[in-house]
């Protein structure tokens, strides 16, 4: 296994296009990572209730390596999933690049998250049943029926890289660090320029959390990746270039690395 | 869109809840076809069982247990058929064919019948095997019948409990020959000439007087079916003349070895009653007619058919409400299934969230959903249409052992249209569930445990 290996072999257009190349969403940075900009964002349910979630305003450069750290239901999940387009802001927006995603149908957002984003969760939400490069390749039949050959190599080059053999029978096989490799490889498989992990490391044990933390630092900081993660892991933590520090959904501080 | 890796691990994963959804549908699949490929068959078994009774004549009395009795071999008592009348009908100019058929003795339960050697031609289209009776003690014997050409049996007085209970008439009756397979209960009968029944149970031979009638003491027996001969003298006239040169050859010889006179023509003169006369009309106007004229206060002539469709009425009737009665389970089961379908949902829920984060988009959700509740009805739905046809299989062969009566359950369309129904309402009904799935708010299933 090897973290720092080129994890951002692109993917044909036959596929799922790498999104720096797309229209939508286009980056104006340098790298194919769009700039991350969020604007007066509020999340609440309700109109009388306060809001869990309030961020006046937030700017991150393409490639920034952020972390959120903070107590449970302090919002850090949340403004997770508000990035994702996956929740709804009661009030503000959310730009990636051009692309404001407050403004994107529900269609198009999942458009939009499927060229852009790699999601990897604490419980790896793998399918049991599949084999690793199954997993892997999992995303790829969102759209298309064929698997094209290419992605299928991607994904074997991707499990290699990872250290998960592609010859085990299914992923409910593999040791818990393994899970959790194959779910990073899952996140990579459309080489997606906004990673966003939400407790990567939190139900591994020390060593296989330092692994996992190894390659997705290491993919994002080589390939100039946009990664955001949540955690409560002060080693994974440490590794952020940002980290903001969440309460009760508000932005308590935000620290930068020497 | 390819949903099928999601869809076959979701099978997977709950293999024995997808196989119990996937065998009550087949069941219930399997009891409305079956149902319906037995009743179908049940008719088609009866028709051609009746096939060759075109007409029956009896005496006044109930016509379905003169049905019964004739095509079905299913013996109960009925009155007999006066003698003069049945001779008449021999010489019916409208009747094309016509055999008296004498019931009520039995060998190891299956029904001795006597008849005419044309009746046997009639029904069978010949002999398979052996030769035609020639004599009072032979039979020719069914297709099934268990016995083979040279065997030789004692006939009892009636059916089952009543002939072990009862005396043997001590005669012994030896096969000569084998009928064709007719796919009718007949298959499963033993025919005697009729004469030899009228023998054993002491009536007149039904030919001219010979010493042979003298042995017997008919006039204690059978004068009560047959007290009225006002129609002997009609025809008798011809018959006495062929007797007559009979006579001396018959009387010549003890019963086992005499040339002996059996069928028609039959003297009209003191002939016994028949429980029922098979009729062969020469044409559609002549049945009209035999019908019309021997609906007597002495006797009934009917089609077979229409007790067939008044049976078919009750059996349809019966068979209406067994179909609703299966569409009801089927509904249930389709209930049941769905609130299972429901519930598993929930545990779906959360891995259907992680494929919306990840980018599916919600009709890949909704036709994951869809597909996989659609493979488990379809599935059910064609087990249930193979279940069914076997258990119809299965129940027509014990009615064919039972009945003697060839019965074939075919998968015809009524029970691909029942299937298909069922999977039709099944896939619109899958749709329930990829629809709940499909609205449920992503963040709300990611959050959840």
């Amino acid at each position: 296994m090897s973290a720092s290996s080129d994890l951002s072999t692109p993917v044909s257009k036959s596929s799922e296009p790498a999104a720096g190349s797309t229209g939508e969403g286009t980056s104006k940075g340098t790298s194919k990572s769009p700039a991350l900009e969020i604007i007066d964002l509020s999340l609440g349910f309700g109109k009388q209730a306060a809001p869990i979630l309030s961020l006046p305003h937030l700017a991150i450069a393409p490639g920034t390596l952020l972390g959120v750290a903070g107590p449970s239901g302090s919002g850090k999940s949340s403004l997770l999933y508000l990035l994702s387009g996956l929740l709804r802001p009661t009030k503000g927006s959310v730009h990636w690049g051009d692309t404001d995603l407050t403004s994107l149908s529900e269609g198009a957002c999942d458009g939009w998250r499927r060229r852009h984003v790699g999601f990897i969760f604490q419980d790896f939400h793998l399918i049991g049943e599949l084999a690793p490069l199954e997993n892997v390749l999992l995303p790829a039949g969102f759209h298309g029926w064929r698997i094209p050959a290419d992605l299928r190599k991607r994904a074997t080059t991707l499990l290699d890289l990872v250290g998960v053999p592609t010859n085990r029978g299914s992923v409910a096989d593999l040791s818990r660090g393994e899970q959790q490799r194959v779910a990073i490889a899952r996140a990579l498989l459309f080489d997606p320029p906004i990673l966003l992990a939400d407790e990567p490391t939190a139900s591994l044990d020390a060593v296989a959390a330092d692994n996992c933390a190894d390659i997705l630092f290491a993919n994002a900081r080589e390939n100039n990746r946009t990664l955001i993660v949540v955690s409560h892991d002060h080693t994974v933590i440490d590794r952020c270039a940002r980290v903001l520090h969440f309460d009760k959904g508000r932005l308590l501080t935000k620290t930068e690395a020497a | 869109m390819n949903p099928f890796p999601i869809v076959f691990a979701s099978l997977r994963r709950h293999w024995v809840m997808n196989i119990l959804f996937i065998a009550l549908i087949a069941v219930a699949v399997a009891i409305g076809v079956g149902i319906t490929a037995q009743e179908r068959a049940l008719r088609q078994g009866s028709a051609h069982a009746a096939d060759k009774f075109d007409i029956l004549v009896a005496a006044p009395g109930s016509h379905t247990d003169i049905v019964m009795n004739t095509i079905f071999l299913r013996p109960s008592a009925v009155n007999l058929l006066e003698g003069p009348i049945w001779s008449k009908l021999l010489n019916d100019d409208r009747v094309d064919f016509a055999a008296p058929l004498a019931f009520g003795d039995s060998w190891q339960d299956h029904s001795i019948i006597g008849s005419t050697a044309q009746f046997i031609d009639y029904l069978s289209g010949g002999l398979r095997d052996g030769a035609m009776f020639a004599d009072h003690e032979e039979a020719v014997i069914g297709a099934a019948i268990p016995l083979e050409i040279g065997d030789t049996f004692e006939p009892a007085h009636g059916h089952g409990f009543e002939a072990e209970e009862h005396h043997h008439h001590g005669v012994n009756i030896t096969v000569v020959g084998r009928m064709h397979a007719t796919g009718t209960p007949w298959d499963s009968a033993i025919i005697v000439p009729v004469e030899q029944v009228w023998e054993v149970h002491s009536l007149s031979a039904g030919h001219a007087e010979s010493d042979h009638d003298e042995d017997h003491d008919h006039a204690a027996t059978g004068s009560e079916d047959h007290a009225d001969h006002d129609v002997h003298d009609d025809h008798d006239g011809d018959t006495a003349h062929e007797h007559e040169d009979d006579h001396d050859h018959d009387h010549d010889h003890d019963h086992g070895h005499e040339t002996v006179k059996l069928g028609p023509p039959f003297d009209g003169v003191d002939l016994p009653g028949v429980p029922a006369m098979v009729v062969h009309p020469k044409s559609i106007a002549g049945a009209y007619g035999i019908r019309s004229s021997y609906r007597t206060d002495h006797s009934t002539a009917f089609f077979p058919a229409e007790v067939l469709i008044e049976m078919y009425q009750m059996l349809g009737n019966a068979g209406t409400v067994m179909r609703w009665m299966a569409l009801g389970t089927q509904a249930l089961v389709v209930a049941a299934i769905l609130a299972a379908v429901l519930a598993l949902m929930q545990i779906y829920r959360k891995q259907f969230a992680v494929l919306r984060a990840l980018g599916a988009p919600r009709s890949y959700i909704f036709g994951s959903i869809w597909l996989y509740v659609a493979i488990l009805v379809v599935f059910g739905a064609a087990i249930g249409l193979a279940l069914g046809w076997a258990m119809a299989q299965a129940v027509s062969q014990v009615f064919t052992a039972e009945t003697g009566m060839a019965m074939t359950a075919t998968i015809g369309r009524p029970e691909l249209g029942l299937a298909a129904g069922f999977v039709i309402i099944g896939f619109a009904l899958a749709l329930v569930p990829a629809f709940m799935l499909y609205r449920k708010p992503v963040v709300e299933a990611l959050r959840g445990s």
